[in-house]
């Protein structure tokens, strides 16, 4: 996984699963570069294969810390498996999820 | 007394599971394989992947604290149209909830139960002294209509 701040946004990359033992490494390194100035939060998921409730929970916490310092949290190219988890739970509607590749 | 699955009428795994959760990935990579060689479908092996992290999950939170550690047991079973999973604790359990809802979307917790639900036909808890069993069952070919 790849934690990295872009002016103001956290940028996470290179995650190959969240579930319960990523989840709180996970979220603990975004928070960590939010502290640090950090107002928006991109997360890739465009190599993530699985993802579970724990995980889930992540991105709804990340979501809440992100609109906290006024900024937004985007998902991005979640694959299928992940798209289909993100839906069975009616968060798809929560999150703003972008897919440059797709028209 | 939590019967044992049919061996003879199927194929069987049976996995030990310490009480970490950072050992769950490995378990649900063995079912995975063992599911593919038996030639389950792309969608089948996701939801049975789902529907076990979820259930060792919750298995491992509701261990108890004090004590001896005990492992969870995890039991596939493999059927001409059929497939079960037990997720097999020896702490306290808890009440199975009569209705799953979905909890507010902003909400960070209370997700697991509804995704085993809507990955699998059938669920049962046994809760027994000192020993409960979360039984799950999936048809190989689910249609449409079963929600997935």
């Amino acid at each position: 996984m790849k934690v990295e701040r872009v002016g103001d946004t956290v940028r996470v990359s290179a995650i190959a699963r969240l579930a319960a033992a990523d989840a709180k490494g996970f979220r603990e390194s975004v928070m960590e570069q939010m502290r640090d100035g950090g107002k928006n939060i991109a997360i890739d998921l465009s190599q993530t294969t699985f993802i579970d409730s724990s995980g889930l929970g992540a991105l709804v916490a990340l979501r809440k810390a992100a609109i906290g310092q006024q900024g937004a949290l985007r998902l991005l190219n979640p694959q299928p498996p992940v798209q289909q988890i993100l839906e069975l739970t009616r968060l798809d509607a929560l999150f703003e999820i972008v897919n440059p590749g797709r028209t | 007394m939590i019967p044992k699955v049919k061996e003879a009428e199927g194929a069987v795994m049976r996995i030990t599971l310490p009480r970490d959760f950072a050992k769950i990935r490995a378990v649900s990579g063995r079912v995975r394989r063992f599911l593919l060689k038996h030639r389950c479908s792309e969608q089948t092996r996701a939801d049975i992947e789902l529907a076990l992290v979820e259930a060792c999950n919750n298995a491992i939170q509701h261990a108890p604290s004090e004590g001896a550690p005990q492992p969870v047991i995890v039991e596939v079973w493999i059927g001409r149209t059929e497939i079960e999973l037990r997720v097999i604790d020896h702490g306290p359990g808890f009440s199975w909830p009569g209705e799953i809802e979905l909890p507010d979307p902003e909400k960070e917790t209370g997700r697991g139960l509804y995704l085993i639900r809507r990955v699998m036909d059938s669920v049962r808890y046994e809760r027994g002294a000192g020993k409960n069993a979360l039984v799950l069952r999936r048809k190989r070919r689910r249609t449409l209509a079963n929600g997935c």
